[in-house]
């Protein structure tokens, strides 16, 4: 993976687990510092736990280089500062009153739909399988998926009312829910798996209707993960 | 549950003008983006007609190594249809009438797109004939 493309991806992540912080992180923090405070703990954690993992895995060798040992630790730490961000969120919920309800705005909800499709994109994306879908896959199943991606977001926007969190406000009809949530969010999951795709590597050489059909095959689980991510943040 | 009735209470029901245009404006430009996505994606796939892979192969560079010589080259596939698991081999005929081949295989050359892919030799390219041809490939 081209170093570029990872201090890029590095430094994007950063901005991101900040915001990511106000929304669910480890303090019920409105105070910026604290947000970047906390970004920095889930990096450090991400660094380490990632780092703990691979030499367990013996991925880490004495024989690697440098620069291949802080690329691949790096690379872990992206989803691992991630996932120690979301931890809070999901097994701190003991602590019924630190959860006020934050308020989100609808730049906040496609901002959560982004991460979690990162998240998801992020783990997918280096698969061999995503390419050879993406290569097999004939024009009208791609539309097929497509659809079927929609369908699945938008079905998740309403099962995100059942749980009695819902942002959007009653009455709202349904074309207007569609077009701003499910569209605005298929959309953004689409272009954060064809980021992913770009910093693996996996656009390169390859002709415009071959990414489309890849980046098709990767926004699937990349929609299913910000569909989920606005039913747990 | 509390929360529910929380989150029902924060809500009125908002009609639909008074969403903030910059909204709409998010929603309209991913319309347009899916919908050119899925025009192009199909009106390219209408349009084109199915051929099976066409492969070019084109020398880029050689280099003296330890080893031996190095040739890069950049492997196009100019068809419709990905090559998948496509072997190419190398023939060097040197000036003494001696033959060295050497061979690859990539794992996939998606359709109309390139990849790039090097040869070792041990007799100097440059000095002798250099033919590369693609071997076989197999359907993803």
């Amino acid at each position: 993976m081209s170093r570029g493309r990872l201090a890029l991806l590095l430094f994007c992540v950063f901005p991101l687990l900040v915001r990511l912080s106000y929304h669910a992180g480890f303090e019920p923090t409105f105070d910026w510092k604290n947000d970047v405070v906390d970004a920095f703990v889930a990096v450090a954690v991400g660094f380490l736990s990632g780092g703990a993992l691979l030499l367990l895995c013996g991925v880490l060798t004495p024989q690697m280089s440098v620069d291949a040992l802080i690329g691949v630790v790096s690379l872990q730490a992206v989803p691992a500062s991630i996932g120690a961000m979301l931890a809070q969120s999901q097994l701190g919920k003991s602590n019924e009153k630190e959860q006020e309800e934050k308020p989100t705005c609808y730049w906040d909800e496609l901002f959560l739909m982004a991460v979690g499709a990162l998240f998801v994109a992020f783990n997918v994306a280096p698969t061999e399988e995503v390419l050879l879908i993406a290569y097999r896959l004939s024009e009208w199943y791609g539309i097929a998926l497509l659809l079927v991606s929609l369908l699945l977001m938008h079905a998740f926007v309403y099962a995100v009312e059942f749980r009695g969190q819902s942002d959007i406000p009653m009455g709202t009809p349904q074309w207007s829910v569609f077009l701003r949530f499910t569209v605005a969010g298929y959309v953004v999951a689409l272009l954060v798996s064809l980021y992913v795709l770009w910093t693996f590597g996996r656009t390169d050489g390859l002709s415009t209707v071959e990414i489309i059909r890849v980046n098709l095959v990767l926004g699937f689980p990349a929609a299913i993960g910000a569909a989920a991510a606005r039913l747990i943040l | 549950m509390d929360r529910a009735d929380n989150a029902v209470d924060n809500h009125q029901a908002t009609p639909v003008h008074d969403v903030p245009s910059a909204e709409w404006a998010s929603a309209a430009i991913g319309l347009m983006m899916l919908v050119a996505a899925i025009g192009y994606f199909v009106y390219v796939s209408m349009a084109q007609t199915k051929s099976p892979p066409k492969i070019t192969v084109a020398v880029l560079a050689i280099e003296a190594q330890e080893a031996g010589y190095l040739v890069r080259t950049r492997v196009s596939n100019n068809g419709t249809t990905t090559a998948a698991q496509l072997s190419l081999e190398g023939t060097l005929k040197t000036k003494t009438g001696e033959e060295q081949r050497s061979e690859v295989t990539l794992d996939y050359v998606s359709a109309g797109s390139e990849t790039s892919a090097g040869f070792f030799f041990i007799a100097d390219p440059r000095q002798g004939e250099l033919k590369i041809r693609p071997v076989s490939y197999q359907d993803p």
